[in-house]
């Protein structure tokens, strides 16, 4: 048990940064429009995402400094800075959708409208970081968003010909209808899903919430290695399950509910019971995590004192950032702006960011004066640069394709 | 004399695109529709099974319509750029109009928390998706 507890770190992380409401509706989405010409994607945007939150674990653990921290003090206070605007932009649109998401799998369970659920909600999110310990939301939200395995038991029992399957997904083509730039748009979406800067703020601030030191390095590895490509798997089955009920039913998945409609239609009640619980647990914690990671940019940017391994009354500019931010994006929310277009809008500008987040990470990872004979490898630099070069096109790529495409529609 | 020829070209070339536009709006329209008309078809297969609960169903046919609802709403406000295009509109309101009627009453039943009436319009519901989906495979520009 205490192994399983040692991940939930990574694990909610994971879970936030590939199943949170965006994804969640983005996987099912491109699964029902391109069956699984896009699962590759996904597969990149692992691999991406183990080797950079890897070192921003590693660079936590070695330095006891999360990496916005000295990527201030090593690129100097105006690059930070960029970074710092940039990604709270995108924190403020995910921590929108994710308290709407909240509210929406509330609804569905409920059948009562979302905007009356949301300010609860909200207030509930702001309540947990005021109150609870990190290592407890960290094992309930993480323990919980592990509902979601729900999906893959939906998958298997649907029976899919995974021969076809397995061609499909290692021949991607375009499906009749679809054009290029409409097929690179979901490609960056699902990319810029899976690299979300929020996840290595996140997680490296975490890992100095638990106190890791140089000794965690073997639990820094455990967490990225297993959480990380768990929140890839189920947002491959996420995908899948939409390729076999939906697609050949010529649905377009809009809403949360329809998401659903192939776990129920496999598993039943019971099963749809689980999956909602999933899509709560699972944007619950994004909500906290990017909620978090908001107060934690703005307090290390500006050096003041942050975290919740300290008395709320020590690190008050911190968690008042963090209350405003909530109450910010609950009134976002409130305006009846559609929270799955807020949150398909912040993937793509979130790609347009990812150089400004996983560069310094590089930079930081490389100077011995941080890591001592913790640097990184040479293959870590080559895959690291072989990254930072497809994120960078991913990045120019991005709001084009966005205008080029009516932002996929 | 040029500028004419270019102007008057460009007029028909115009109203040839525009045409098109239309046609593809009218397509993209039925397949919007369609896609709200086969949720609540399936969510009619999951009452009719007992493999969903009431609040979830209400939920998902309510916005299915919404969808559907919107979709006829925007290509109303479009204008038909030619006599031509009005039997296009014609033909997309009453496919689009028929199949929002049985989306209705899939609301209105589930509402009711009557699940063997979701249950029936399973084979309506398959029906108008199948209409929709003939116009758009025939429409296709």
């Amino acid at each position: 048990v205490k192994k399983v507890v040692a991940i939930t770190l990574g694990i909610l992380t994971a879970i936030g940064g590939f199943v949170d409401i965006g994804d969640i509706v983005a996987n099912a989405s491109v699964g029902a429009r391109f069956g699984w010409a896009l699962a590759w994607v996904v597969v990149v945007g692992i691999i991406g995402i183990v080797l950079f939150a890897e070192m921003a674990g590693r660079v936590a653990s070695v330095s006891g400094r999360p990496v916005f921290d000295l990527v201030r003090e090593r690129l100097g206070p105006r690059f930070a800075l960029a970074n710092l605007v940039s990604s709270f932009f995108v924190n403020l649109l995910t921590l929108t959708a994710e308290i709407a998401g909240v509210a929406l799998a509330l609804e569905l369970a409920t059948d009562v409208n979302y905007l009356l659920w949301l300010p609860l909600c909200a207030f509930a999110v702001w309540l947990v970081i005021w109150r609870v310990k990190f290592e407890t939301m960290e094992d309930v939200f993480g323990i919980l968003g592990l509902a979601m395995l729900v999906l893959l038991v939906a998958v298997w029992r649907a029976g899919p010909d995974w021969g076809s399957v397995f061609h499909q997904a290692s021949h991607p083509s375009l499906p009749s209808g679809e054009g290029l730039p409409t097929y690179f748009f979901y490609a960056i979406a699902l990319f810029g899903a899976a690299m979300t800067p929020y996840e290595v703020f996140f997680f490296s601030s975490g890992a100095v919430e638990e106190h890791w030191t140089r000794s965690d390095l073997l639990v820094n590895r455990s967490n990225v290695y297993i959480g990380f490509p768990l929140g890839g798997l189920l947002s491959l089955a996420l995908m899948s399950a939409a390729a076999i009920t939906l697609e050949p039913r010529h649905i377009t998945v809009e809403h949360l509910g329809q998401v659903a409609l192939p776990t129920a239609l496999t598993l039943g009640k019971v099963g749809l019971a689980v999956l909602i619980l999933a899509f709560f647990a699972a944007t619950f914690g994004a909500a906290l995590e990017t909620a978090l990671s908001s107060g934690y940019t703005i307090a290390q940017y500006f050096g003041w004192q942050w975290g919740k391994f300290v008395k709320p009354v020590e690190a008050a500019r911190f968690h008042t950032v963090v209350l405003a931010t909530i109450i910010l994006a609950a009134i976002i929310g409130l305006s009846s702006v559609d929270p799955i277009k807020v949150t398909e809008y912040s993937l793509i500008f979130s790609a347009a960011a990812l150089p400004l987040t996983y560069f310094p990470i590089l930079v930081v990872a490389n100077d011995p004066r941080y890591m001592g004979d913790k640097v990184n490898s040479r293959f870590a630099n080559l895959l690291g640069t072989v990254y930072l070069l497809i994120v960078c096109v991913a990045a120019a790529a991005a709001i084009p394709l966005m205008i080029a495409t009516k932002a996929g529609a | 004399v040029a500028a004419t020829t270019v102007a008057v070209l460009g007029g028909c070339v115009g109203s040839s695109r525009a045409t098109v536009d239309y046609q593809r709006k009218a397509v993209a329209t039925t397949e919007l529709v369609e896609s709200s008309v086969r949720t609540v078809e399936l969510a009619a297969q999951a009452a009719g099974d007992r493999r969903a609960f009431g609040p979830y169903l209400s939920r998902v046919v309510g916005q299915a319509e919404d969808d559907a609802t919107s979709a006829l709403g925007g290509f109303e406000t479009v204008q038909p750029p030619a006599d031509a295009s009005d039997d296009l509109r014609t033909q997309v309101e009453q496919l689009a109009s028929d199949a929002i009627d049985v989306l209705a009453e899939a609301r209105i039943t589930i509402r009711r928390d009557d699940v063997d009436g979701l249950a029936a319009l399973a084979e309506p519901l398959r029906d108008a998706g199948d209409q929709l989906e003939q116009f758009g495979e025939e429409h296709k520009a």
